[in-house]
């Protein structure tokens, strides 16, 4: 398994290419998991699912309890739980994102 | 009046922040500008020189369980903070890598890794309600506004691009639940290059019900700038931007006579 991050400055284009690099490497025949770990999650837009499709997906966050161990459940059933459908041989999961305004 | 930018990564809230800043400043305003972003750039839009520096770090201390400012927040901001040209007080919460160190400064310095946030917040406070200006310039996205450092009152100005990308985070910001009740949320367009640019932001925003207050467009002056390494508040005075970042100006100079006579 090669794994692939794409790092840079807000706004430099890194969602774009990983989108981009992900769908090429899936229409070459390779099964791809994409992870977009941004609070602000967009790479679903940049794989072609859309606005509303991206706003819509579930956070892998949510496996996490709020109090003890971080992670209880093996990391491929959270990925199976998660993991959205963005093509052939291609699959989304988001981590996290911030929905709750919490006035400090 | 405290002004907070919110947006995604990259949409222009350093930018737009530091634009408004020196225009408030040259209207004799008394501006206090915030860096709150892990990936700074408002001191260099600013005209000063970057440094690593965190320098809010250690102005709040642990007291009983609560928290307590090293000072009142006037010696507070006349300590951590520097001067910009034109007369700007500027502060940062410190780049991703200075707060790397915040473990190490931790342990040696006893400096709690929510000293900058909490100072920020205490004095961000005070300044809402001694009068002037504190422009805030937050981290992209949704982190910062999620917890609160967006205040309890005042301004927060969304910073829209006509990309998809920018509009589902603006959707997000939004979306994230009941805003303090008075704090107003306004959006600005940024980098339009057409009119049918300006259409996109103006509906993604009116389906938000947020109101487009200001269009910025691309301009050639502010992104040559930006290469040639020369603060951006230097750039022309004819410019588009800075043209709009005026009427940005009187629109939040209005809003804050209306809050103060209320």
């Amino acid at each position: 398994m090669t794994k692939i991050a794409v790092a840079g400055k807000g706004g430099s284009g890194k969602t774009t290419v990983a989108g981009v690099l992900a769908r090429l490497i899936a229409e070459n025949g390779s099964d791809v998991l994409t992870v977009d770990a941004d609070e602000n999650p967009n790479l679903g837009i940049s794989l072609g699912l859309g606005v509303e499709r991206t706003y819509e997906l579930v956070s892998a966050r949510e496996a996490m309890l709020p109090d003890g161990p971080a992670i209880v459940d093996p990391m491929e059933e959270i990925v199976d739980r998660f993991a959205a459908e963005a093509g052939e041989r291609l699959r989304i999961v988001q981590v996290k994102k911030f929905e709750e305004f919490r006035p400090g | 009046m405290r002004v907070v930018f919110l947006g995604k990564g990259g949409s222009g809230k350093s930018t737009l922040a530091g634009l408004l800043c020196a225009e408030l400043a040259g209207r004799g305003e008394r501006v206090t500008a915030i860096d709150a972003d892990t990936v700074p750039g408002l001191d260099q839009v600013l005209g000063m020189e970057s440094t690593d520096d965190w320098s809010l770090a250690g102005a709040a201390v642990r007291d009983h369980g609560g928290w307590k400012l090293d000072g009142t927040p006037a010696e507070i901001v006349d300590r951590c903070s520097r001067e910009a040209p034109g007369g700007v007080r500027f502060l940062q919460m410190g780049n991703v890598d200075s707060r790397l160190k915040e473990h190490e400064m931790r342990r040696e310095q006893h400096v709690d890794r929510w000293s900058g946030t909490v100072a920020f917040n205490t004095v961000s406070r005070v300044y809402d309600e001694a009068g002037g200006w504190t422009i805030v310039d937050l981290q992209g996205g949704t982190l910062q506004v999620a917890g609160g450092m967006v205040g309890t009152n005042g301004i927060a100005v969304l910073v829209v691009e006509p990309f998809a990308k920018s509009v589902l985070t603006a959707r997000r910001f939004v979306g994230m639940g009941r805003w303090p009740k008075d704090v107003r949320l306004v959006g600005v367009a940024n980098k339009v290059s057409s009119p049918d640019d300006e259409a996109y932001v103006e509906a993604a925003l009116a389906e938000l019900g947020v109101p487009l207050w200001v269009a910025v467009p691309k301009d050639p002056v502010v992104v040559r700038a930006e290469r040639e390494r020369r603060p951006i508040v230097s750039v022309d005075g004819d410019a588009g931007a800075k043209q709009a970042i005026a009427r940005l100006a009187d629109l939040l100079t209005e809003a804050a006579l209306a809050t103060s006579k209320n």
